[in-house]
């Protein structure tokens, strides 16, 4: 079995490939590639691919067309690609931080940080929305990743779960309260982002998206070093010189920034964090980097087609994005489970 | 005098050769370039606006009540066999507006945020609700005569408002027994009454009858357009006339309110009930389901008002 590595920066940086890795990448990355050609081609806007095809390649010039296409399809395709990568390099993360596969930004409290902090900006400071909205989701994740961090941080990985389940309780309680007791314009408009949707992504969203994706990939090639003495144990990681508070520190700012950054764009979209990684341990070993990269793949795919069957199935009904991946995740979690504990 | 010359000068601009007219709103100013013929609707009750001024819109939002194309009763005959799209009620479907290719997006009861504002003005010049009240608050009156400006119906729009304040007006001096008494329009939704209050369609309705509204509940309610409160003090609500709006069925809604059988207001029969097509003329509020609902509730709230249980008002599904 070959292996191919890459090494940087003296070997502070290093990355192994093994070949087959190679073909689970590629197919992945081709499976994504057709699903986003698709997406671009389907949609309520009727255009053939025959139209869309020659107002790419400039032959013709039909501008509602080219508006569609480029100032809301492709925004939005490209929304879902980048938030569903983030939210699933956040659920590896989460997952390797506390050596539980239950992990998932929504249920350890971080998507109910960021959805409390903007449910508080938009009873309150309506007008800011807009603007704020994105700080105000990454401060919200933040505080609540501090809180549970620092009230779990000598028990263990269990406790660190249950806190944050606990406090994720705690906080959509508040967050229905204000919407209960918020005057009912603000709360309905509340409610639309916390259904987690790309519906309003603009361009510049995937700008952010996208280069939010490309800071947590340089911190992911800088971790790769690190987790594979981390997969043999803690002892084991000390005695090999791995600096584990380092590591653990930067691992969960790193994952409650890709979530926060995602949720503040799409809005709290649930499971991806915990499917994306589960469906890539079953295709490649959890202590590879192909599968962080395989876990960002399947995440990004899973958003996608999400939301192209969100916006089109029920036309002109629109399902948000995030209500599909909680009605299919959750079956298909379960599912796996079985299947897990049967063999 | 003000109003002479406001006319002239509202003729002067809305002649055939009226756009393009730029039309504040919440989010800034949108200019129509020429007069729209093809018209969505983002907004849930504008329909009743649009064919109230013969413009039948090539697409609508439901808000609730599954009629056909979401019209209701009241405006199905302006309807006539127009088939517009009806889009939902969570999100816009840009990609089905834009497919429509329409000359206006009309959105004052939308409360569209900034962000979908902007998205739709891609599409077609749009119409957000007015910056002068909250989302959902704009006066009746006003939004009629706004969406006529901006589809050079300006004089119809002006037309339509008045004649609805002539019925009003004329309704109230057939019913001096309206007069100054206290009226109040309340709900019972998910186990907690409710009552609107002054700034809401609804209050305006009693006071343009000549009633007068609770000052407790108007005080309760704060700067809000209602005020919910515990079901202990269904006292507020007993006063000489009481309307429970409801989206069903208004009498089963109440029937289960337990204090309601000590109140004054039931012993002496001074419940009505707008329930269905009642409540939903109530909730449009526009001059179309305005007819409808004067048609419909003063006799009962004549009969209501006399404090006498023997005679009954009829319950609306």
């Amino acid at each position: 079995m070959s292996t191919t590595a890459w090494r940087f920066s003296k070997d502070r940086v290093s990355v192994q490939f093994r070949a087959r890795d190679w073909w689970r990448i590629a197919a992945l990355l081709a499976a994504l590639g057709i699903a986003f050609v698709a997406s671009f081609l389907i949609g309520n806007f009727s255009a053939t691919p025959g139209e869309i095809w020659q107002l790419i390649n400039g032959s013709s010039q039909d501008s509602e067309l080219a508006l569609i296409l480029y100032e809301f399809r492709l925004p939005r395709l490209l929304s879902a690609i980048f938030a569903g990568a983030l939210f699933a390099i956040s659920g590896v993360w989460l997952q390797a931080l506390v050596r539980n596969p239950l992990a998932d930004p929504s249920l350890v409290g971080i998507s109910q940080g960021a959805a409390l902090a903007v449910v508080t900006l938009t009873i309150f400071f309506p007008d800011q929305v807009g603007q704020w909205r994105a700080p105000a989701a990454f401060v919200g994740s933040l505080a609540v990743a501090t809180l549970v961090r620092s009230l779990s941080h000598k028990s263990g990985s269990l406790k660190f779960i249950l806190m944050g389940i606990g406090l994720a309780a705690f906080l959509s309680a508040l967050t229905s309260t204000m919407l209960t007791y918020g005057k009912i314009n603000q709360a309905v408009a509340a409610l639309s982002w916390l259904a987690g949707n790309v519906q309003n992504a603009v361009l510049f969203d995937s700008l952010l998206l996208g280069i939010s994706l490309l800071i947590v990939g340089a911190i992911a090639l800088a971790l790769t070093r690190a987790s594979k003495p981390m997969a043999l144990g803690n002892e084991t990681s000390i005695g090999l010189g791995v600096p584990m508070k380092r590591i653990a520190n930067l691992q969960l700012v790193a994952a409650v920034f890709a979530a926060a950054i995602a949720t503040a764009v799409v809005g709290p979209v649930g499971f991806l964090g915990l499917l994306a990684p589960h469906l890539a341990r079953q295709i490649v070993s959890a202590n590879s980097f192909a599968y962080w990269l395989i876990a960002m793949l399947i995440g990004a795919l899973l958003l996608l087609v999400a939301d192209t069957i969100g916006r089109t199935l029920f036309m002109p009904a629109q399902i948000a994005a995030g209500l599909l991946t909680s009605v299919i995740g959750a079956p298909v979690f379960v599912l796996l489970l079985l299947k897990k504990s049967q063999s | 005098m003000r109003y002479l010359v406001s006319a002239i000068v509202l003729m002067l601009t809305t002649s055939a050769w009226g756009f393009p007219i730029n039309i504040e709103h919440k989010f800034g100013t949108t200019e129509i370039p020429a007069k729209p013929l093809r018209v969505v609707s983002v907004g849930y009750s504008e329909q009743d606006d649009l064919l109230a001024l013969g413009v039948k819109p090539v697409a609508v939002r439901d808000w609730y009540g599954d009629f056909p194309f979401a019209v209701w009763p009241w405006a199905q005959d302006e309807l006539g066999d127009a088939e517009p799209v009806v889009m939902t009620r969570d999100g816009y479907d840009y990609e089905t507006i834009a497919e429509l290719n329409p000359d206006i997006i009309i959105g004052l009861y939308s409360g569209m945020s900034r962000r979908e504002y902007q998205r739709l003005s891609r599409i077609a010049p749009t119409i957000a609700q007015p910056g002068e009240y909250i989302d959902y608050g704009t006066p009746w009156d006003e939004k009629h005569i706004i969406i006529g400006r901006a589809l050079g119906y300006e004089d119809l729009a002006i037309e339509n408002v008045a004649k609805v304040e002539a019925r009003f007006d004329s309704l109230r001096q057939q019913h001096p027994e309206f007069e100054n008494k206290v009226a109040t329009v309340a709900y019972y939704y998910s186990g907690e009454p409710g009552a609107y209050s002054e700034g809401d369609l609804r209050s305006l309705f009693l006071q343009k009858l000549g009633f007068q509204l609770s000052p407790e509940i108007t005080e309760l309610a704060g700067d809000s357009f209602y005020a919910s409160f515990s079901e202990e003090r269904l006292d507020l609500l007993d006063n000489d006339l009481l309307i429970w709006l409801s989206a069903g069925d208004a009498l089963q809604d109440v029937e289960g309110i337990a204090l309601r059988k000590q109140m004054n207001f039931y012993k002496e029969g001074r419940e009505v009930f707008a329930g269905g097509l009642l409540g939903g003329a109530f909730s449009f509020f526009s001059p179309l389901s305005l007819d409808y609902l004067l048609d419909t509730l003063i006799p009962d709230m004549v009969t209501a008002i006399d404090g006498d249980p023997e005679t009954q008002v009829s319950t609306y599904q």
